[in-house]
């Protein structure tokens, strides 16, 4: 990834996209906290809309990988009944996906 | 420089939109819901409105109603942007939007929508009334659940009689189904954005204020115990809170009550009927047993012989303490029943009058309490009175200088005693209660024994004790 190629492509300067991708941080940040809170507290339907809205901001940003994952998540938040197992394997799948691409793009900040 | 205003609640979104519209020269301002772009909206004037579709409080659906229908939007064009475009591939926006542009990558979404900018700024050319982009949209097919789930909510939320409204923290209305909007003789979109306590009168308004100020996560009522009147309408409301993250939204739940209070009246109404008819049956009662005991009383007078006369007193005197218990019912407000001691004070003090044996008043001791009778005690229990205080103030007492009268009730648990006693010449010799010929006294046991009592009569030193004891 490369924050100065993308900025280009999408026609903003590489300032405004930076800043694009510090809110996307913040709010993924919020929202990744959000979730592993939801699932603790067996708060399913919540982790579901929670994962909706990572999906949402992933693929907004062009992260197909990571709104693909969201996106496998929140499939496996709705079905009934849940494993337990699962779903903390896909969680976890999902926050190392993240980190990565946060490393990433922090690098460039 | 052509005015946009930006609505949606992800404010990464609201960043992109800012960016790529102020580089082209536009004048922009961004809000993340619907109340806030209603509200700057009305100020700014927008000549275009960029709308989310799924947002917290008022949707973008509703948003876009709204903004049609307000006449200060007149002039702006409205462009739905969202995601869920590929659940609704054939929606027809056409009524609450000019245009709809599929929420795809930033990365290309660009050139989509400056286009859609220019070709609405351009009056020859026409927008496509087809969604824009769809061919790009991120496949979300699980958004359909997120929409079949919203949708489903409103199903219900339609189908209940109660109103439904969601307040946002200022008090503003960001939901109302078709019940709630009813209520108010409006429609729903007509109350979007409206401040709630301004739909009801001064004083309600300030308690529906109090109430959402202090909601703590518990239901709280406004009109349990006294409707809230709503016009021609009774209505009760009930206050809730939801959370989610940072969203706070109040939930006020609003029952037509009127026909309950209707039903309330009819019932007050129809039980102070009764009331009337049960105490003019009393009071009718009253009169004939009055007319009874002075058919009686007129009767005596054409008899010669004094045991005649007598046993023509003392029916007269026992239709008398029953038109005392009538007279004492239709004065009372409790239809049920008398109040011992003021019936007992005033059968003594009738009889003392009625026998009046000495020129000399007798004195009385009286200590009944203040309890609640049935009548299927109280009236027994008062002809038993009126057999033994007769037979003191006639027999005992007759031509008895410094005579006493006491009357004592005693009530433990479930257990009642009376004890009348008097300082007269006492019980002839020999006397047995349970064989006498005494019409008063079989009377009285019989009247014990329907109380499921006993009653016993005794001598003592200074005088004459008759005793009755019966359960509650």
């Amino acid at each position: 990834m490369n924050l100065k190629n993308t900025a280009e492509e999408i026609g903003i300067s590489v300032e405004a996209y930076k800043r694009l991708c510090r809110l996307f941080l913040d709010n993924t940040d919020t929202d990744i906290d959000k979730l592993k809170t939801a699932f603790a507290q067996r708060r399913l339907k919540d982790a579901a809309d929670i994962a909706h809205h990572i999906k949402g901001a992933a693929s907004n940003m062009d992260f197909t990988e990571m709104a693909d994952t969201a996106k496998r998540l929140q499939l496996k938040t709705l079905e009934y009944p849940s494993d337990k197992h699962e779903l903390l394997d896909h969680y976890q799948k999902l926050a190392a996906m993240y980190q990565d691409i946060k490393t990433e793009i922090e690098a460039q900040l | 420089m052509k005015r946009i205003l930006v609505v949606d609640n992800n404010p990464v979104m609201l960043e992109f939109m800012s960016e790529i519209l102020t580089q082209e020269d536009y004048n922009v301002k961004t809000v993340d819901n619907g109340v806030d772009a209603l509200v700057i909206g009305r100020q700014f004037r927008p000549d275009i409105v960029f709308v989310d579709l799924i947002m917290p409080y008022i949707d973008g659906k509703q948003l876009c109603r709204l903004f049609r229908r307000h006449t200060e939007f007149s002039d702006t064009r409205i462009v739905i942007v969202s995601a869920i475009a590929a659940e609704e591939p054939d929606f027809n926006f056409s009524e609450i939007a000019d245009a709809y542009l599929a929420k795809m990558p930033f990365r290309i979404m660009k050139p989509y929508v400056i286009d859609i900018i220019q070709k609405l700024e351009s009056e020859d050319a026409t927008v496509s009334n087809k969604i824009i982009g769809l061919d790009k949209i991120y496949n979300r097919d699980i958004t359909k659940e997120l929409l079949f789930s919203k949708q489903h909510m409103e199903v219900l939320l339609s189908s209940i009689s109660d109103g439904f409204f969601e307040l946002n923290s200022d008090l503003q209305i960001i939901y109302v189904n078709d019940a709630g909007a009813a209520l108010f003789k409006k429609q729903r979109d007509e109350l979007l954005t409206a401040f709630f306590p301004a739909l009801f009168p001064d004083q309600v308004s300030s308690q529906i204020k109090e109430i959402t100020d202090s909601l703590d996560g518990e239901e709280v009522d406004l009109g349990m115990d006294g409707a809230v009147r709503l016009g021609d309408r009774f209505i009760r409301l009930r206050f809730n809170t939801v959370a989610y993250g940072a969203y706070r939204s109040i939930i006020v739940m609003i029952q037509d009550v009127s026909d309950q209070k209707e039903a309330e009246r009819i019932i007050r109404n129809d039980l102070k009927e009764k009331e009337m008819l049960l105490k003019e049956v009393h009071h009718r009662v009253k009169n004939n047993l009055n007319v009874v005991a002075s058919l009686l009383n007129l009767q005596t007078t054409f008899l010669s012989d004094d045991a005649s006369k007598k046993h023509l007193t003392d029916s007269k005197n026992r239709v008398e303490s029953m038109a005392l218990m009538h007279e004492q019912l239709y004065h009372t407000e409790d239809l049920s029943g008398v109040y011992l001691d003021s019936y007992l004070n005033d059968l003594i003090a009738q009889l003392i009058n009625i026998y009046n044996p000495n020129a000399t008043p007798v004195r009385t001791f009286i200590e009944i309490p203040s309890i609640h009778l049935d009548l299927t005690i109280a009236v027994p229990l008062g002809l038993i009175i009126n057999e033994l205080i007769s037979n003191s103030l006639d027999h005992g007492l007759k031509n008895q200088a410094d005579s006493y009268l006491s009357v004592k009730f005693v009530q433990e648990y479930h257990t009642a005693q009376l004890f009348i006693h008097d300082n007269g010449i006492g019980l002839p010799e020999g006397f047995d209660p349970d064989h006498n010929e005494s019409l008063g006294l079989l009377l009285v046991t019989n009247l014990a024994n329907q109380l499921n009592g006993r009653f016993d009569i005794y001598n003592e030193d200074d005088g004459t004790t008759a005793v009755v004891e019966f359960r509650l």
